[in-house]
């Protein structure tokens, strides 16, 4: 059965970009400077590259960034030392071991990134997360507001909290802050977490947000970014109040050891492994 | 005794030349506007005014009579006492609005209002509206009681259910003792155009 999307078709190319800039650079440098320099270049910007996608790993323990940045290490590694002449050429000679494990790795490497990627765990899942709370809504008019939406109160200890919000970054559902007050909680659509991941504050506030308090309370908030993310004008109080009850949705899977039931119902939405 | 002719009276009594008036009241039978200017040394308007205001006022009894063609106004006072009396509580906003009904309220579409959320995210501290149109509008910024902050973070969205403010504060968990600050920020932000009153 068609289901008509909610929200506009994906054509950010911001997360290609570090692919771009890295392959422009290298085949610059083959130009001008020929394989061996280009290949230490390329080298160089792929282990760079490793090291700033620890910084994800670090934030959320998500698994597939961890094996994104053994693989680039691997790969800059490689590039440093496989022979130039091996490289776009039929090399006559043997290659040595140590580079031959490193084409093994880097392929091994490749296939489980690729894995993972199709099975979409290295995939923000904000998207689903709208297409989720927009079900069952039907066209109306613009009723924006930037006010945040009380949603209801639930009893829940600060540990279920935590838990919580370690198993929605964990599995890129949406990223997730504890501060001194409450969880909050904010879903990323694919490519829109880096000023996330590598910035040191972590501005919110013009962002889209559910929080559970330590008192019990929730509360939506929906950016106007976001909100216009959809192609129709939605009943703006119930997309809060569905986002919201989503959360709550999945917090009682959750707590009901039914964490697998919130990534099958996301994954039923086959939305496009890149968006 | 209201607010507006307290303020009146206080307006008049704070005049220096209001004793004197008013010795003439009392050891005069009645007096003329022109009789009490030329006796206090005042410009006849001023006394015209004094004279009206205490007429207002009912302090003084004013009579049209006639002398020749042209009439005029005689003014007596009729009381030996002045009380400035004024019942605070009347100026409570608990009755004013919605005129004591249990009026429906939400916030309007396009209003153009901004809320600032406390830092444990579950009132406003503040918001912010714009005092007037076009170039001419200036920005306005109300701090909010905590009462006031979570009771128009409860507010109903511009497409939500209109609610009572007896609702809304019931949600919010506002005691009835707050309902006339609550009154009071509802009663400005309607006139400001970002509640819609139904």
């Amino acid at each position: 059965m068609y289901t008509r999307r909610k929200l506009k078709p994906d054509t950010s190319i911001n997360g290609f970009i570090p692919l771009i800039a890295i392959s422009s650079v290298f085949l610059l440098s083959l130009i001008l400077f020929g394989k061996s320099v280009a290949l230490n270049i390329g080298g160089t910007l792929i282990l760079t590259l490793a090291l700033f996608t620890l910084i994800p790993y670090s934030k959320t323990k998500n698994l597939g960034f961890l094996i994104s940045s053994i693989y680039l290490f691997v790969l800059s590694l490689l590039m440093y030392t496989i022979p130039p002449k091996a490289v776009f050429a039929s090399y006559p000679g043997k290659l040595p071991p140590h580079v031959g494990l490193l084409v093994v790795l880097t392929l091994g490497l490749a296939v489980w990134l690729i894995n993972l990627m199709v099975r979409r765990k290295i995939k923000w899942r904000g998207r689903e997360i709208y297409e989720l709370a927009a079900e069952g809504l039907e066209e109306s008019s613009n009723t924006f507001t930037q006010r945040p939406r009380p949603i209801e109160k639930l009893n829940y200890t600060k540990a279920e909290l935590r838990d919580f919000g370690d198993f929605l970054k964990k599995n890129l559902i949406s990223m997730t802050v504890m501060d001194d007050t409450r969880l909050l909680i904010l879903p990323l659509l694919n490519s829109e977490e880096f000023p996330l991941m590598y910035q040191f504050s972590f501005p919110y506030e013009n962002r889209s947000w559910v929080s559970f308090d330590f008192e019990g309370n929730i509360t939506a908030k929906i950016s106007k970014k976001d909100y216009l993310y959809y192609k129709d004008d939605l009943p703006f109080d119930q997309l809060c109040d569905s986002l919201g009850k989503l959360y709550i949705e999945f917090f009682q899977l959750y707590i009901d050891g039914k964490g697998v039931r919130i990534i099958d119902k996301m994954d039923d939405l086959k939305i496009s492994i890149v968006s | 005794m209201d607010f507006k002719k307290a303020a009146l009276l206080g307006t008049y009594l704070s005049k220096d030349y209001a004793e004197a008036f008013f010795r003439l009241l009392v050891n005069y039978k009645s007096i003329s506007a022109s009789e009490a200017a030329s006796r206090l040394n005042l410009h006849i308007r001023t006394a015209q005014d004094f004279l009206e205001a205490m007429s207002t006022l009912e302090l003084i009894k004013k009579e049209e009579v006639y002398e020749r063609k042209r009439p005029y106004f005689r003014y007596t006072l009729v009381k030996n006492h002045i009380e400035l009396n004024i019942n605070l509580r009347a100026l409570s906003e608990e009755q004013q609005v919605g005129g004591g009904k249990q009026s429906l309220i939400r916030e309007q579409l396009n209003s153009g209002i901004q809320f600032t959320t406390a830092r444990n995210g579950s009132y406003f501290s503040n918001l912010t509206l714009l005092d007037g149109e076009g170039r001419d509008a200036k920005i306005r910024k109300i701090s909010l009681t905590e009462a006031q902050g979570k009771f128009l973070f409860n507010l109903p969205f511009p497409d939500a259910k209109a609610e009572s403010i007896k609702t809304i504060m019931e949600k919010a968990k506002i005691n009835d003792g707050m309902l006339a600050e609550i009154k009071d920020i509802v009663k400005l932000l309607i006139d400001s155009q970002a509640i819609e009153e139904i």
